[in-house]
């Protein structure tokens, strides 16, 4: 009796703490946000309580060390002010549910029959994101300065045009004059001092167009040497470039449910398949998966081949590279990486790379690991502001390893800086770290600041399903 | 005699030992042959593991592998090693 009622307190803890019943996955992340539908009567205080209490952590044990599918699935809430005239029936395939099961057959089933809970969350959410589709604000001020500069030039040349017309007119009456000149060259006095006045007034206009004409060729020199100032802001601008129509229209298309299982788009290089179902990630809080990061990491690779002014040489590992590398037997594993890098390989030799990008895949988080070599340093980008010393230390060892391996010769990075960077866009939900980890890793590359914010993710989505489909990174 | 030697040799030159290497460090050795396609290998190691084929990752030397590959196409050699990674996801820590 007494264990069967401690039995049932230790349920009670459990169904308290993990309402979805996936103690692990929630008191890993104990505030997720992912957890609002549920039990609205214990607020987040209470709930940590709880799962700090003995019984419950007793509770998660069992669970603990099932194996899964995939790694962490994503609460996925697909809510959506952003397409929501075309799915206003999203709410029917969702993942609610992080996924703890061995079985995934037996995972989906459960899943779909979990749907019909979770859908009124998904109604209530809407309002939010209404502006899901809505341009960055620095866009909107980027349009509104470029009309004003439009303006300028437009009231430029208007006046300028205007006083042509004024030299015409005035053209036209000393046309008429010289006429008169003649009849006055055949004796007519009295007109001479008309066409005094006239010539008066003609030098003056001349002069002053002659002066209009040298203001307007000033300050088109001064426009030109601005203008490399302008291919700077240019270069900031590039990566909010907004969508057009079509592209918008091709994304939505893309990104609706029809598309589930269809293949979407195939990239050569490197063997990755973009179904529907695998983009669906890149809706609004959704939560972004290794094949959508890795895809996108390929393709600023390429960008940068095809434009190799405009970026530094940079080299992107996938998301399993830091993850092979710390799995070996004693944690780090040089051996397991070691063919990874070739020449023949790569196409290019690692070691002549500015920039070498890391992604770390962190139980349900993604981070930026950056080797630095043109500054000396390693660098960790956490939008979470998180920092793992761990991380640059294996790769401090991996660098030393592979110049040794790859050059023969030993290198000493105790002098290289560990940078772990906090002067960076800080991530302000619980979905959209994968989306601030490659915009770091593009930015980077461009070798500009990270000059973007919370509010650009819907539109970094957006562009990034689009680059996706094209295959093209802008 | 020589004939006998012939033979010999072509099986070991047509089929290949690959050992397929999960995350966790388990390794599972298959024998293929060098002009069938990894589909193969790949359901066989997901039946053997109890996974969706489309939940893991089959990686050789860091790079993804297609369905339709074949050892000799990747140039693979005896004992070379495939990676079969998890997929992975995330969205960020709770905050």
């Amino acid at each position: 009796m007494g264990a069967l009622s401690s039995n049932r307190n230790k349920r009670d803890a459990s169904s308290q703490s993990s309402p979805s019943g996936s103690d692990y996955y929630y008191n890993n992340n104990n505030l997720h946000i992912a957890k609002k539908h549920k039990s609205l009567s214990f607020s987040p205080k209470d709930l940590k309580k709880v799962s700090r209490s003995s019984v419950s952590r007793l509770s998660l044990y069992p669970k603990n060390i099932t194996r899964i599918g995939r790694e962490m699935h994503a609460p996925c809430r697909f809510i959506s002010g952003f397409l929501k005239r075309l799915f206003t029936y999203s709410s029917g395939i969702v993942r609610p549910k992080p996924v703890l099961y061995p079985k995934y057959s037996y995972v989906k089933e459960t899943a779909a029959a979990v749907n019909d809970d979770v859908v009124e969350v998904i109604d209530v959410d809407n309002d939010d994101h209404k502006d899901g589709l809505g341009r960055s604000s620095v866009d909107v001020i980027e349009i509104v300065e470029d009309e004003r500069e439009y303006d300028n030039v437009a009231v430029e040349t208007q006046r300028i045009v205007d006083k042509y017309r004024a030299l015409d007119r005035n053209r036209a009456f000393t046309g008429s004059v010289v006429g008169l000149e003649w009849r006055d060259n055949q004796g007519l006095p009295g007109f001479k001092k008309v066409l005094n006045e006239i010539d008066e007034l003609r030098t003056m206009s001349l002069r002053r167009l002659r002066n209009l004409v040298k203001s307007v060729e000033t300050k088109g020199a001064l426009q030109q040497q601005s203008r490399p100032a302008k291919g700077k802001e240019d270069v900031e601008n590039d990566p909010f470039r907004p969508l057009t129509a079509e592209e918008e229209d091709m994304v939505a298309n893309a990104l609706s449910y029809s598309n589930w299982s269809k293949v979407l788009v195939t990239h050569e290089n490197s063997n990755i398949t973009i179904t529907g179902k695998v983009l669906q990630c890149l809706r609004p809080h959704a939560w972004l998966n290794d094949e959508v990061i890795n895809l996108y990491l390929e393709l600023l690779k390429e960008r940068e081949n095809r434009e190799p002014k405009k970026f530094l040489k940079c080299h992107f590992f996938n998301t399993f590279f830091y993850k092979k590398l710390i799995s070996g037997r004693t944690g780090y594993d040089y051996e397991s990486v070691r063919r990874w890098t070739t020449q023949k390989k790569l196409g290019y030799g690692l070691l002549e790379c500015d920039k070498i990008f890391v992604p770390i895949h962190k139980e349900v988080h993604w981070c930026l690991a950056v080797i630095n070599k043109k500054e000396e340093k390693f660098q960790y980008l956490d939008s979470h502001g998180g920092a793992d010393k761990k991380v640059l230390r294996m790769l401090a060892k991996y660098i030393t390893d592979e110049v040794k391996d790859k050059t023969g010769k030993d290198i000493d990075v105790t002098s290289w800086e560990q940078e772990f960077v906090t002067d960076l866009p800080n991530q302000e939900n619980g979905y959209d770290c994968g989306m601030f980890m490659i915009k770091y890793a593009d930015f980077y590359s461009r070798d500009i600041g990270l000059c973007f914010k919370q509010e650009h993710m819907p539109y970094f989505r957006l562009s990034t399903a689009k680059e996706i489909l094209k295959l093209r990174a802008n | 005699m020589s004939a006998n030697n012939d033979e010999d040799k072509k099986p070991a030159g047509e089929h290949i030992n690959l050992k397929v290497k999960s995350q966790d460090g388990n390794e599972v050795f298959f024998k293929i042959k060098r002009s069938t396609q990894l589909k193969k290998l790949m359901n066989a190691y997901c039946d053997r593991q109890s996974v969706e084929l489309n939940s893991i990752a089959f990686l050789f030397d860091g790079r993804r592998l297609r369905a339709e590959q074949t050892p000799d196409e990747l140039e693979m050699e005896e004992g070379d090693e495939i990676d079969a990674m998890l997929h992975q996801t995330g969205g960020g820590v709770g905050f």
